[in-house]
């Protein structure tokens, strides 16, 4: 029978601490996104250099001209932490696509009964990690306004006593503001887990090969939702630290 | 006369050095991605409601009241649509 969970299920407990598929997951792309820039590295100084490197500068190079676009001379300042943030999505979303991810399944025990559970979930297809990232990026944009513009400066968006409109208007600005964090999660979190929900379902009902084309479309939605996602925060801090009128 | 503020700074073949930060009123970016912000024009106009209402329903269980959640519903209301115009006055 479709097995589809929208909460991530507990494969191990270590007492109170729940070790969750999509937590492993997350471990296991996180390591070998390490390894891959350790790679990397390495190559930069080797006298000849492998095709997997001229792959790997394509891609970040690209990803800093369309950043540039955005943030202009900040760049230099922001790129590291916003590319770091798109090729983790990135590879969260393209490794929940691998087969093996959400099929390979390990006996449980829940509330006193054996129940199965797949051993992986893509990384992104769990809300936690989705809404770790939304306040990761919050928290990102609110740290460079107050860096950028200053403490009492930045605050005065939201903080206005000059009038009461405007002190009315930056109570709303506050509350857009929070509902960032809850669009950046619910975004991400949405068409992940729509897109695994999609391939199972299709799986479900044509074993052989209709998967296929789908599969294509979720590799590309998997790379335009990290892209929406890090852009987003770009577009985000370059309103943030800009002088307010 | 204040201290410059350093930054780390990268550039695209990822030589990384140190620089001072540009001025505030250095060049911005150019506005061709603002549009992305349109992409989560349905969170903007209805998580304001959600968090009126939920806030108006908490409201009124501590306290006792009942108008707090037809409060709730018509700041929210008025974030939602204030989110909304913002979004479009700035695109501009």
């Amino acid at each position: 029978m479709l097995h589809i969970s929208i909460k991530a299920e507990p494969i191990l407990t270590l007492g109170e601490f729940h070790i969750t598929n999509s937590l492993l997951t997350v471990s296991i792309v996180l390591l070998l996104t390490f390894f891959l820039g350790l790679y990397y590295y390495r190559q930069m100084h080797a006298p000849k250099k492998s095709g997997l490197f001229y792959l790997i500068d394509f891609a970040v190079s690209s990803l800093y001209t369309l950043m540039k676009s955005v943030l202009g001379d900040k760049t230099p300042a922001f790129f590291p932490v916003l590319g770091a943030m798109f090729f983790f999505i990135l590879f969260q979303n393209w490794f929940g696509l691998v087969p093996g991810v959400g099929s390979i399944l390990v006996k449980v025990m829940e509330h006193g009964e054996e129940t199965f559970v797949p051993l992986l979930r893509g990384g992104t297809a769990d809300l936690n990690t989705a809404l770790m990232l939304g306040l990761f990026a919050f928290a990102f944009i609110q740290y460079n306004g107050i860096k950028y513009l200053g403490f009492f400066e930045y605050m005065k968006k939201f903080f206005n006593f000059r009038d009461p409109i405007s002190f009315f208007s930056g109570i709303l600005e506050l509350v857009g503001e929070f509902s960032k964090i809850i669009s950046f999660a619910f975004r991400l979190f949405g068409n992940i887990f729509a897109g695994e929900v999609l391939l199972a379902v299709i799986a479900f009902l044509v074993p052989v090969l209709a998967t296929f084309p789908f599969l294509m479309l979720e590799v590309f939605v998997g790379m335009i939702q990290a892209l929406v996602f890090s852009m987003l925060t770009a577009v985000f801090i370059s309103t943030a630290t800009a002088k307010h009128h | 006369m204040r201290k410059k503020k350093k930054m780390y700074a990268v550039d695209a073949e990822g030589n990384v050095s140190q620089k001072e930060i540009p001025d505030k009123r250095s060049s911005e970016g150019g506005t061709k991605w603002q549009g992305l912000e349109y992409s989560s024009i349905g969170f903007y106009l209805t998580i304001p409601f959600v968090l009126g209402i939920g806030g108006g329903i908490a409201f009124d269980r501590w306290f006792g009241t009942s108008q707090g959640v037809l409060i709730g519903i018509l700041l929210g209301a008025v974030a939602s649509f204030y989110n909304l115009w913002k979004l479009v006055k700035e695109s501009k």
